[in-house]
């Protein structure tokens, strides 16, 4: 069940004259302490972010409108006002958790939604030792005072859900400063390693610059797993077949100086590598080639790669030149091979027909190529170069006695790297907000107060509850207070 | 593969389910019209069809697809609305008020009927939507905060009918409809659960995304849009517990929220390129 939080008396400024006299200070103070200030400040952070949004969604980078000074400042001041809220409202918590005001007034107490009053035999003091142990039977924490003769118990159970407000205003600095922590110390960038090669060099996300890690990481392999799964085309109905990615797996080593590596790990999205207090984080990927292996006629063979460009992401093509074309010459056997890259599938399905083209992620490619000797037709006329068919790795095309087989690709990997010390801080932020919400809505503070006044040989008590939970939960309690009071003489409300 | 084991018979599971809330929905106005037992007990019972029916379908796509069911649009409104079912259900049984279901059971039949017109074939899955451990947790609450926004909305429609009624307490409404001041109340608790769960999502979120993309927040349109939703029910709560609003100006802070919501569930995936565009293929 859902508690009610109870009010806290807001900070008002002083009115008048006076407030003329007090300083700035406190004047601001003041601002800061307004729960209006803190609804206009909640409201103003959630217009300006909806508007960045809004102003950012033509591909437009949102992030350098949240790192700017005018977004910061309305953080910071959201900071300065919780941080007033809670040290002003700190004392009032205190008193009601540990030092309550047990005062109360009969009249007012009678007037309550689920309060009783009834004549028992006794004097104050016994009456009162009766209803505190049956109030500590019902787990409440038991004040007592007198005045006037009279005996007061203040009755608390559930004390700590006073301290959830708290909690959670308290998680959100705790959060900002880890963040703020974690800005300044730490550092984000992205770091790109080719299969077969090692590095230590990175780029900084906010500088471009170029920075070094102390220690090596090695790509073995870049791999995507796949599954085969049959889609149905909604518009012609026809079947064909994709590759959905199941993972992006990077498989590197981590090299301290020396060749041997000192650790290894495959890292994928939601494993990341975490070294000497650097994540690396599997981010994107790329393709550097496309390699080919050419044997001559007299048996002299080579190994060649065609430079291949990756745009957005996930479109692939040869690299071309100014004129448009993606050419190798490589000289075997006392003569000069051209070889022209013309497409490049990233993913080739031959049953899928019509639907060729539609899985793009590039777990299954092919290539076509288109071949001449410039030496055998100085001319290079038009129809000379010999066209290939699509060529899958390991399969090869052959061209006047030349074998040119594909024999793979040479992918990349883009892993971003990340020293965050504030993450820390940041958990524990989050582990209090979510106690911090839960206790202010989920736990009740239940407070029931008795007034006993003396009247003859019997004491008049009320018992009472002035708080704004739920009345029902009291149901139970004030029968009990009741029955044991007195089990005959009363007048009940509730 | 068997016709019980496939993402068709966990459609025509949803299909039912639709069907029944229809009937459900048919009930509970009539229950308005005249507050008989035998008609609400059946609208209710109506509805826990349904729900059975919704879990079904939901249990199905899990088994075929061995992942949760709330990775794409369709399953993440199909559970949206299972889980506005779920929690409309407990509050009737909480509140003990079985009128509010002619108020709330049209819009989550609305939905369904939403549901039912996305595409339920399999699509494909992002790589990082495949694992981590904040996943289920993040959207469960998700769906879960969602489904009571929508509710305290139509809670907010009842309030402003009760309240331009409490003149004249013979009419219609007057007659059927609890106080204003109690709805008021309702709204309040449904939305303080409502505010637990899209903290549990922000929370969830970004332990999901720390591990995922190495930040736990990045200001992706989607993670904004959920802040923006938690900042406008957070102004809610506060101007209820610390400034004492009530009536009026507290329910027109919550009906204002509902469009928020909204746009964080959906507009959000069509408008801007987002990291969580999936949910919107």
């Amino acid at each position: 069940m859902v508690n009610t939080i109870e009010h806290d008396d807001e900070q008002k400024t002083t009115p008048g004259n006076e407030q003329k006299e007090i300083g700035a200070l406190k004047a601001l103070w003041d601002l800061f302490s307004s729960m209006k200030t803190a609804i206009v400040l909640l409201l103003l952070l959630a217009a300006v972010s909806m508007g960045i949004t809004f102003y950012t969604m033509r591909g437009r980078d949102a992030t350098p409108y949240y790192h700017s000074v005018w977004y910061s400042l309305l953080l910071i001041l959201i900071g300065i006002n919780l941080t007033v809220c809670s040290i002003n409202r700190f004392g009032m918590a205190w008193r009601r958790t540990y030092a309550p005001s047990i005062e109360v007034n009969p009249t007012q107490l009678k007037k309550a939604a689920t309060s009783f009053s009834a004549k028992a035999a006794g004097t104050p003091e016994e009456l009162a030792e009766k209803a505190a142990a049956v109030l500590r039977k019902c787990a409440y924490v038991v004040t007592k005072g007198t005045k006037d003769g009279a005996v007061m118990l203040h009755a608390s159970k559930g004390r700590f859900s006073i301290w959830g407000p708290y909690l959670t205003h308290l998680s959100l600095l705790v959060i900002f400063l880890g963040a703020i922590y974690g800005g300044l110390v730490g550092y984000e960038g992205y770091i790109t390693i080719h299969e077969g090669e090692r590095t230590n060099q990175y780029q900084l996300t906010k500088t471009d610059k170029l920075a070094n890690l102390n220690f090596d990481l090695g790509l073995d392999s870049f791999n995507m797993p796949y599954e085969t799964k049959i889609e149905i085309d909604p518009r012609t109905k026809q079947e064909f077949i994709t590759h959905a990615l199941t993972s992006y797996q990077s498989n590197v080593k981590v090299y301290e100086g020396s060749d041997k590596p000192v650790f290894e790990k495959s890292i994928e999205m939601n494993r990341p590598l975490s070294y000497k207090g650097i994540s690396f984080f599997q981010t994107s990927y790329g393709i550097d080639s496309v390699e080919l292996k050419i044997t001559a006629p007299n048996g002299e063979s080579a190994e060649t790669s065609f430079p291949i460009i990756t745009e957005q992401g996930q479109r692939f093509d040869f690299a071309r030149n100014e004129t448009g074309l993606a050419i190798l010459k490589p000289e075997m056997g006392g003569s000069t091979l051209w070889i022209l890259g013309t497409d490049f599938i990233p993913d080739y399905i031959p049953e899928n027909g019509e639907h060729q083209f539609i899985s793009g992620a590039p777990v299954n490619p092919a290539i076509s190529l288109r071949v001449t000797q410039p030496e055998s037709d100085p001319s290079m006329a038009h129809g000379s170069w010999e066209l290939s068919e699509l060529l899958q790795i390991g399969q090869d095309f052959k061209y006047k006695g030349f074998t040119i087989t594909f024999t793979g690709v040479r992918k990349n990997t883009v892993l971003s790297v990340s020293r965050n010390p504030g993450l820390p801080i940041i958990y524990f932020g989050f582990g209090l907000l979510l106690l911090g919400v839960f206790t202010a809505f989920y736990l009740s503070h239940k407070v029931l107060r008795v007034h006993i006044a003396p009247a003859g040989k019997q004491a008049i008590v009320v018992a009472g509850v002035i708080s704004r939970a739920d009345p029902a939960i009291f149901v139970k309690d004030m029968a009990r207070l009741k029955d044991a009071i007195s089990p005959d003489e009363s007048t009940p409300k509730s | 593969m068997t016709f019980i084991t496939t993402l068709e018979f966990g459609q025509q599971l949803f299909i039912s389910a639709f069907c029944l809330y229809l009937v459900a929905v048919i009930c509970y106005l009539l229950y308005l019209r005249k507050p008989r037992e035998l008609v609400g007990n059946i609208g209710r019972s109506m509805l826990l069809a349904g729900f059975i029916m919704n879990t079904g379908s939901l249990a199905i796509r899990w088994m075929v697809l061995h992942r949760p069911p709330l990775l794409n649009m369709y399953e993440y409104l199909a559970a949206t609305v299972w889980a506005a079912i779920l929690v409309y259900l407990v509050m009737e049984i909480v509140t003990k008020k079985r009128i509010f279901g002619a108020f709330i059971t049209p819009l989550i039949a609305f939905f369904a009927y939403l549901t039912m017109r996305l595409p339920y074939q399999e699509s494909t899955i992002a790589p990082a939507l495949m694992d981590g451990a904040f996943r289920v947790p993040h959207i469960v609450s998700a769906i879960l905060a969602y489904g009571a926004f929508g509710i305290a909305f139509m809670l907010g429609i009842a309030y402003l009918i009760a309240v331009s009624k409490e003149k004249a307490p013979e009419s219609f409404w007057a007659q059927r409809l609890p106080g204003a001041q109690a709805i008021d109340f309702t709204i309040y608790r449904v939305i303080a659960f409502g505010f637990l769960m899209q903290t549990i999502v922000l929370v969830g979120g970004a332990l999901w995304a720390a591990g995922a993309w190495g930040r736990p927040w990045g200001w992706d349109a989607k993670e904004t849009w959920a802040l923006i939703t938690w900042l406008i029910y957070a102004a809610y709560l506060h101007t209820r517990t610390t400034m004492g609003w009530r009536g009026i100006r507290s329910v027109g802070v919550a009906l204002f929220g509902f469009p928020v919501t909204i746009f964080t569930l959906w507009g959000v995936n069509y408008l801007f390129s987002s990291l969580h565009s999936y949910a919107g293929k």
